[in-house]
């Protein structure tokens, strides 16, 4: 039989090997993690007793095998529970997100166009006219629409997404202090976050461009300088 | 959405769960223990990950081909054979040895050695 003997690993090895770990579903992890997690220092302490040293190869091979299979439980949840709560469960995402994301879309698609366009023309600083006038007469650019979508919309996103927080927070009021506030957050406060780009952006969406390309051509050096020049863009 | 085919006696088994069931035959194993007599017994061609080695365990588990056993260290958990598991495991020996013995009887393990000469 083969005997398992105290092993201690490098807290460095330790910390990827969770980061592997932290791919699979969190109720395989609460069933398997800590077997796996003995296993691998097993596997470890093998590789340095043949090899001398830990090659890149065996960490190739931690990452494909648990990926690799992470991959699978998580089809297997979502067959067994279904999508919906599957995302309940493994993305802490509630229905002010779907609708959060739903609302912030429009601003999104007119924030990559107009970035890809203003990149393709090679200026930052300026919008890219031809893709303008294209797409002035399509729903996304008509000009009261716009205003729905960059700001109205992105605006319901996130007082949609402060809903479940304000929530939490009047049942729990250590709940905005705790220390996994964040993780079980992270999906509403992603949105909050993208909804109040958005928002800035449009007030800020000829600034920051110029700065943007400001600091490539000179850095930042003349920082104050680029700052009163895209004051007027 | 499809479902997972159980494990039954008419299903073939892959090989990493023909071996895993193969080194659990002759008494209960924790996880390494189970992945260093699979190495062993397929001659160091199957190396299993920790993922594909709890992957399998996850559902030959749900499917009750193997059973948590008796542990004598808490952290560790042991498994063993159930009778379903032992059955499937025997029903495809079975067939593997009928197969060799046809290959056998048509000579084939000559010609195969011929062909490697």
């Amino acid at each position: 039989m083969y005997e398992t003997i105290n092993i201690s690993i490098p807290k460095k090895a330790e910390r990827i090997f969770g980061l592997f770990l932290s791919f699979y579903p969190k109720v395989y992890r609460q069933k398997f993690g800590n077997e796996m997690r003995l296993v691998f220092y097993e596997m470890y302490q093998e590789e340095i007793l043949t090899n001398g040293k830990i090659r890149f190869g065996f960490w190739i091979w931690q990452f494909s095998d648990l990926s690799n299979n992470a991959l699978k439980e998580h089809v297997d949840l979502i067959e067994k529970k279904g999508i919906k709560k599957y995302m309940q469960q493994t993305f802490n995402i509630n229905k002010y997100n779907i609708f959060g994301v739903i609302l912030l879309l429009p601003a999104f698609i007119v924030f990559c166009i107009d970035l890809g366009s203003r990149i393709i023309q090679g200026d930052l600083v300026h919008y890219n006219r031809p893709v303008y006038k294209l797409l002035s007469h399509t729903p996304l650019y008509w000009t009261p629409v716009l205003f729905v979508w960059v700001i109205i919309f992105p605006l319901l996103a996130v007082g949609i997404n402060l809903i479940p927080i304000i929530t939490k927070a009047v049942k729990d009021r250590d709940h905005l202090k705790s220390k996994t506030f964040i993780k079980q957050n992270f999906t509403t406060l992603l949105i909050l976050t993208f909804g109040l780009f958005f928002v800035l952006l449009v007030k800020y969406h000829d600034f920051a461009p110029c700065m943007v390309h400001g600091i490539l051509k000179v850095g930042f050096g003349q920082l104050d300088h680029i700052v009163e020049v895209c004051r007027k863009a | 959405m499809s479902k997972r085919k159980q494990f039954s006696n008419s299903n073939l088994l892959t090989l990493p769960v023909f071996y895993i069931l193969l080194s659990l035959t002759t008494q209960e194993r924790h996880g390494y223990d189970i992945m260093k007599q699979v190495e062993h017994d397929s001659n160091g061609k199957i190396k299993l990950g920790a993922g594909t080695l709890y992957g399998a365990i996850k559902r030959m588990l749900e499917d009750k081909l193997i059973v948590e056993g008796s542990s004598e260290h808490a952290r560790r958990r042991y498994y063993k054979l159930t009778e379903k598991g032992r059955s499937i495991f025997n029903n495809q020996l079975e067939r593997y040895n009928q197969a060799v013995e046809i290959a056998r009887q048509k000579n084939l393990f000559a010609k195969l050695a011929l062909a490697y000469v």
